[in-house]
C-alpha cells in the first residue's frame, strides 16, 4: 500500500507538468470560449497516466508476490496458518474498510495480467465529476473589446486559472484531495485492484 | 543461567537471518508449519546495548517516549544500518520497525523495565500532550484536556500502588485491583482514541491529530504493559492470557480503521491552493505511515503476551519465577523460553 502510495506520489509532478503544458499550449479559442476541448485532452493526459500508473504497481505488486511464493519450502503445508504469512506478503489492507467502495467498483476475479495489459474502465477517473470550466470566459470577451494589452492579461489570467483548477482535478482523482476519506480515487482503486488480484493468484495455488 | 531461560540458541538466529524462522511480536515461529517454537524475552541488559548501538540517535528510543514528529524522520534503514554492526542475538533486531520501538518500546516479552520507568513514561507523554493542546479542535480542547488529564492522573495513581506489589505481604487483592483499573484507564483512552480515528466522520486533520492518537496509542500500551506485569507478579497467568489476547483483538480493531494514505487526504484539506494539498499529503504521510505500522507491530507485541502466559501455565511455570528469572539476567540482552 505504502509502495503504490509512494509511485503515485512521485509520478504525479511530472502529470502536473504535462496538464500545465496542455494549457500553455491551448488555443485562446480552448482557454476563454469553449474548454470542453482542454477538457477533452486533460481527460485523456489523467486518464494515459492511470493506466501506466497501474501496469507498474501490478506489476511491481506481482513480482513482490512471486518472490515471497518461490521464498517458501517445497513442503509447505497448505491449510497450516503460515498462509497468513503468505497473505501478508499482499499489500496489508490497511484501513480495509476505507476502500470499500473501490472494492466493491472491482469485478470479483481480477489477474495481474489483465490489471498489467488491459484497460480498465472502472478505474477512479471516471468516478468523479468534472467541473465546468467555462466560468469566466464571458469577461474575457468583454475584456477583448477593450485593448489587445488587457487581452493579453485577461488570458493569461485565464491560462494560471484552468491551470490551478486543472492542478486540483488531478489531486482530487488520484488522491483524493477534498472528497471524504472514503471516497474512490485512483490511489484507492489501484490498492484494492492489486489487493485483488494478488488474493487470486494465491487463491490459485491452493 | 537459569533454567528456565536460555541465551538465543545461534541456530535459531542463523535460522531467522535465513527466512527459516520469523519473529512475530515476540513469538518466533516456523515459517513452514505456523509453529510458535519458542518466546523472545527482553532483559533489563537489552536498553543499555541498543543506546549503545544506536550511536547519533535519540537515546529514548529504546524504552521511552519519543513525540511522532521526532520519530518519523528516523528512517527505517538507519536502524538496520546502526544494526549490522550488532552482533549475536541482536541480530533478531535486524527487521523492526521504527514505529515497533516508539509504541511499544520494542516490547519483547514481559516489560522488563521497572514501574518507575514506566511511570517517567507516562509523564512525558502526558507532557507531550499537553503541548498539544494549541493544535487540537478549538471547540473540544477544554473537555477533552480534562479527561485526558484525570486519566493519566488516574494511571499514574495506579502504577504507583503496581510498584509496591513486590514488597506487601499479601498483593493478590491489591494486584487484581490495580491490573482492574489499569483495564479501566486503557479503556478510557481507547474510547479516546476511537473518537479522533473515526475518518469516515472527519472533514480534516490538524498537526496535533496524527500526535495525539501516537501519544494515545503509547499510553494505552504502558496501561497495558503494567497491567500484564501485575498479573505476572500475582500469578494469574490464566487472566494474563485472556487479558492480553483482549487487549490484541481491540488494538487491531482500533488500527485497522486507520488508513496513512486516508490521514494524508484529510490533512490535505486544510491546504488553500492544489500546490499546497499536494505538499502537505506529501509532508504528513510518513508520519501516517510510522502510526499506522507501530500500533499493528503493537499488536502482534501484545498478543505474545498471550502465547508467553499459555506457555507458561503448560510448563506449570509461576508468573513471579518468570519475572525474575528475567531480572536477575546481567548479561544477555535477549532470553529465549522454548515453547
Amino acid at each position: 500500500m505504502a509502495l503504490i502510495s509512494g509511485q503515485l506520489e512521485v509520478a504525479f509532478g511530472p502529470l502536473t507538468e504535462r496538464l500545465d503544458q496542455l494549457v500553455d499550449g491551448a488555443s485562446l479559442y480552448k482557454v476563454t470560449v469553449n474548454t470542453s476541448g482542454l477538457r477533452r485532452d486533460a481527460g485523456e493526459v489523467i486518464a494515459g497516466w492511470t493506466q501506466l500508473q497501474t501496469s507498474i504497481a501490478a506489476k511491481r505488486a506481482e513480482a513482490a508476490l512471486e518472490h515471497s511464493l518461490a521464498a517458501l519450502p517445497p513442503d509447505i503445508y497448505l491449510n497450516s496458518g503460515v498462509w497468513r504469512d503468505v497473505q501478508s506478503a499482499l499489500p496489508a489492507a490497511a484501513g480495509a474498510s476505507l476502500l470499500a467502495a473501490s472494492f466493491a467498483a472491482i469485478p470479483m476475479v481480477v489477474s495481474f495480467a489483465r490489471v498489467s495489459t488491459g484497460v480498465l474502465g472502472f478505474i477512479g477517473f471516471s468516478a468523479i465529476s468534472w467541473p465546468i470550466f467555462a466560468v469566466g470566459s464571458v469577461a474575457v470577451i468583454t475584456a477583448s473589446i477593450t485593448g489587445l494589452k488587457v487581452l493579453t492579461k485577461a488570458k493569461d489570467h485565464r491560462r494560471q486559472e484552468l491551470k490551478r483548477r486543472l492542478r486540483q482535478q488531478a489531486a482530487k482523482q488520484v488522491f483524493g484531495i477534498g472528497l471524504p476519506a472514503a471516497d474512490r480515487c485512483v490511489l484507492n482503486d489501484l490498492q484494492a485492484i492489486v489487493i485483488k488480484a494478488g488474493r487470486t493468484r494465491v487463491r490459485g495455488l491452493s | 543461567m537459569s533454567p528456565l531461560l536460555y541465551k538465543i540458541p545461534e541456530v535459531l538466529v542463523a535460522g531467522y537471518q535465513s527466512g527459516q524462522f520469523s519473529l512475530v511480536g515476540a513469538m518466533m515461529k516456523d515459517v513452514t508449519t505456523g509453529q510458535i517454537v519458542g518466546h523472545v524475552q527482553q532483559t533489563g541488559v537489552f536498553g543499555h546495548l541498543m543506546s549503545a548501538g544506536f550511536t547519533g540517535m535519540q537515546n529514548s528510543l529504546t524504552g521511552g517516549f519519543n513525540p511522532l514528529g521526532i520519530v518519523s524522520v528516523i528512517q527505517n534503514h538507519q536502524i538496520k544500518g546502526q544494526l549490522t554492526n550488532v552482533q549475536g542475538s541482536l541480530a533478531l533486531m535486524q527487521n523492526l520497525q521504527i514505529g515497533t520501538l516508539a509504541v511499544s518500546g520494542v516490547g519483547l516479552g514481559v516489560a522488563a523495565i521497572g514501574f518507575a520507568v514506566m511511570i517517567k513514561r507516562l509523564n512525558a507523554i502526558s507532557g507531550h500532550l499537553n503541548t498539544l493542546e494549541s493544535k487540537i479542535d478549538l471547540i473540544t480542547r477544554e473537555r477533552r484536556s480534562d479527561e485526558l488529564r484525570a486519566i493519566f492522573t488516574d494511571i499514574s495513581s495506579t502504577l504507583n500502588t503496581v510498584d509496591t506489589l513486590q514488597t506487601r505481604k499479601s498483593p493478590q487483592a491489591a494486584g487484581e485491583r490495580a491490573q482492574e483499573a489499569l483495564a479501566g484507564h486503557a479503556g478510557r483512552l481507547e474510547e479516546v482514541f476511537k473518537d479522533h480515528s473515526n475518518l469516515s466522520k472527519a472533514q480534516s486533520l490538524a498537526d496535533g491529530d496524527l500526535d495525539l492518537l501516537w501519544s494515545l496509542a503509547a499510553a494505552i500500551r504502558v496501561c497495558h504493559e503494567a497491567g500484564i506485569r501485575a498479573l505476572f507478579t500475582i500469578d494469574e497467568l490464566a487472566t494474563a492470557q485472556a487479558l492480553a489476547k483482549s487487549q490484541a483483538e481491540r488494538l487491531l480493531q482500533l488500527s485497522q480503521t486507520l488508513s496513512p494514505d486516508a490521514l494524508a487526504r484529510l490533512a490535505a484539506h486544510t491546504a488553500t491552493d492544489p500546490i499546497e494539498a499536494a505538499e502537505r499529503r506529501k509532508a504528513i504521510l510518513p508520519k501516517a505511515q510510522t502510526l499506522v505500522s507501530g500500533l499493528r507491530a503493537t499488536v502482534a507485541s501484545v498478543a505474545s503476551q498471550s502465547a508467553l502466559s499459555g506457555s507458561l501455565l503448560a510448563k506449570n511455570t509461576s508468573g513471579r519465577a518468570y519475572l525474575d528469572a528475567v531480572e536477575a539476567e546481567e548479561e544477555e540482552p535477549l532470553l529465549f523460553l522454548p515453547a
